[in-house]
């Protein structure tokens, strides 16, 4: 027979630890939960609270200096500080934005330029110097036009009628002598870097690296700029990303295996090698050369400008091919008969603005989705050079993607919205 | 047969009342703290329909900057109301205030939001 011991207190000891182990488990589960949906609570006003700091910048609810850090108490309870800074990007702008509370920390960075005026405005701008405009081929034009007092009018290039039906499908008014006025103060830092002879510049604004020791470099925005001086070539293989500024006081290559994005260009000459791809803002002085089948993705940026009467025609040539989004400018602040030229080659697709103070050249099979300022246009044939008139061309603002936005370039006073997100 | 008889009386080992007693002290006392920490848990955690609230609100304002609406409103969801306040700042006529709350039917505040928003 079996003894059957009866010890009470022993097992109510024993009923007790498991009791303890399994409150002490409620707790901890409970702790951890409570902690859990404190942060969550905590990361959504954080969220909130940088959302509303973008929606303030984008705003300019407060005046904001570039290059200058703030921390604002949003909403003057002094439980809701976000920091925020600003900086020009090329001809954008970027801007990091943080919010912080207890520890915890949720930072934003982003490119931000302005909105394209409304979808009836301007597709095609060229001033009024008393030269009409000819169409021949297949041209065709969408969207309002601002051009000479003297017309456009159906032309003939080397046996190629206009063939349309409709000149222009939108309304035509005359536009003045002279292109919209540009923001000058964009351009103001961008000048100063491309004549800077010396590095003393660049050393105000970043961080010099004159090797690069590693594949791969990658530059938050809230950080300091990286200016990588560049001996021209030896960039190839390389993966450059964010607030990195590549500067050569002479020329620069860039090559197929070279991958970019976001970073700025700067040199006297650039030349885009066959086959590149990436996002970035290329700005050259003398000239830019961009070969065949060069891809440059949403919000890339070519900047041609012109300072010194000693610079016989600064230009930019594209090969054919050429797939672009995002903007596309000649400027020079120095008027003589070099003016700057922008030739985009044979079949290209360009998606965004075009603002040429100077000549435009639309090559045959050109395709522009956006729209078009230019001094004036220019075409060389093999038989001739033509002043003011379009062959096979199409313009056409109607198929720009409305998410596009534009930059700071021409005065506007058009919504600030945000190109991309850099991290988030 | 008596002898069989006398082998199958077990003796049976019974606790003492002091032990009993004891047990049944330290019993009680973990009986009580145990149920004492659930009630505290469950009170202290979020309950479901606060979550909802919580999430109701993120909703809300996700819809208003949707569809533009950007008007100061009561909504009445289950047995909450919602406070839709919509301010225009002072210093720039293009950026709103828009505060949430919502409030149970004690009128406790329940979950709420704050976001400064472009027209």
């Amino acid at each position: 027979m079996n003894k059957i011991r009866a010890g009470a207190l022993f097992i109510v000891i024993v009923m007790a630890l498991v009791i303890g182990i399994l409150c002490a488990s409620i707790m901890t589960i409970s702790l951890y939960h409570q902690m859990h949906v404190s942060d969550n609570r905590l990361y959504t006003k954080l969220d909130d609270n940088v959302n509303s700091a973008v929606n303030m910048l984008l705003s300019d609810r407060v005046a904001l200096y570039r290059d200058t850090s703030y921390v604002i108490d949003l909403f003057k309870l002094e439980e809701d500080s976000v920091f925020i800074t600003r900086k020009r990007w090329g001809i954008l702008e970027s801007a990091s934005v943080s919010a912080f509370s207890r520890g915890k920390k949720i930072s934003v960075d982003f490119l931000y330029g302005y909105e394209l005026s409304s979808k009836d405005s301007t597709v095609l701008y060229v001033p009024d110097l008393g030269r009409p405009l000819s169409f021949s081929g297949t041209t065709v034009i969408i969207g309002n036009c601002k051009l000479p007092a003297s017309g456009v009018k159906r032309g003939n290039i080397e046996g190629e009628y206009f063939s349309g039906t409709q000149l222009v499908q939108g309304k035509v008014s005359t536009s003045t002598k002279n292109l919209p006025a540009i923001q000058e103060k964009t351009l103001t830092r961008l000048l100063s870097l491309l004549k800077g002879d010396s590095t003393s510049m660049y050393r105000r604004i970043g961080k010099l690296v004159y090797t690069l020791d590693t594949d791969t470099l990658i530059n938050k925005f809230s950080d300091t700029t990286l200016v990588l001086l560049s001996q021209g070539t030896g960039l190839g293989g390389k993966y450059l990303e964010g607030n990195i500024i590549i500067y050569a006081v002479d020329k620069i290559e860039i090559p197929q295996n070279l991958t970019l994005k976001d970073v700025l260009i700067i040199a006297p000459y650039i030349r885009i090698k066959n086959n590149v791809q990436g996002v970035f803002q290329a700005f050259a002085s003398d000239s830019m050369i961009v070969e065949e089948n060069v891809v440059c993705n949403y919000p890339s940026v070519l900047g041609l400008m012109k300072t010194d009467f000693h610079v016989q025609q600064p230009y930019i040539k594209t090969g054919s091919n050429f797939k672009f989004s995002g903007i596309i400018f000649s400027y020079q602040n120095v008027s003589d008969l070099s003016q700057t030229l922008l030739s985009m080659g044979e079949k290209s697709e360009i998606s965004g603005e075009i603002y040429a103070n100077g000549f435009l050249e639309l090559k045959q099979g050109t395709v522009v989705k956006g729209q078009v300022t230019c001094s004036k246009f220019y075409l060389k044939t093999k038989k001739a050079i033509y002043e003011n008139n379009l062959l096979d061309i199409t313009i056409d603002k109607t198929a720009l993607s409305p998410y596009f936005v534009g930059s700071s370039l021409l005065i506007s006073n058009t919504p600030k919205k945000i190109i991309k997100w850099l991290e988030r | 047969m008596a002898g069989k008889i006398t082998n199958s009386i077990r003796k049976l080992k019974a606790s003492s009342l002091i032990e009993i007693t004891v047990a049944m002290v330290i019993i009680t006392f973990i009986f009580t703290m145990a149920f004492s920490i659930y009630v505290r848990v469950i009170a202290s955690d979020l309950s479901i329909s606060e979550f909802k609230m919580v999430k109701k609100l993120d909703q809300l304002s996700w819809e208003s900057k949707r569809d533009k609406r950007f008007i100061s409103e009561d909504i009445i969801e289950n047995n909450y109301t919602i406070e839709k306040k919509i301010t225009t700042d002072s210093s720039n006529s293009k950026l709103l205030l828009m505060e949430l709350t919502a409030y149970d039917q004690d009128q406790k505040i329940v979950a709420q939001k704050k976001e400064l928003i472009i027209e």
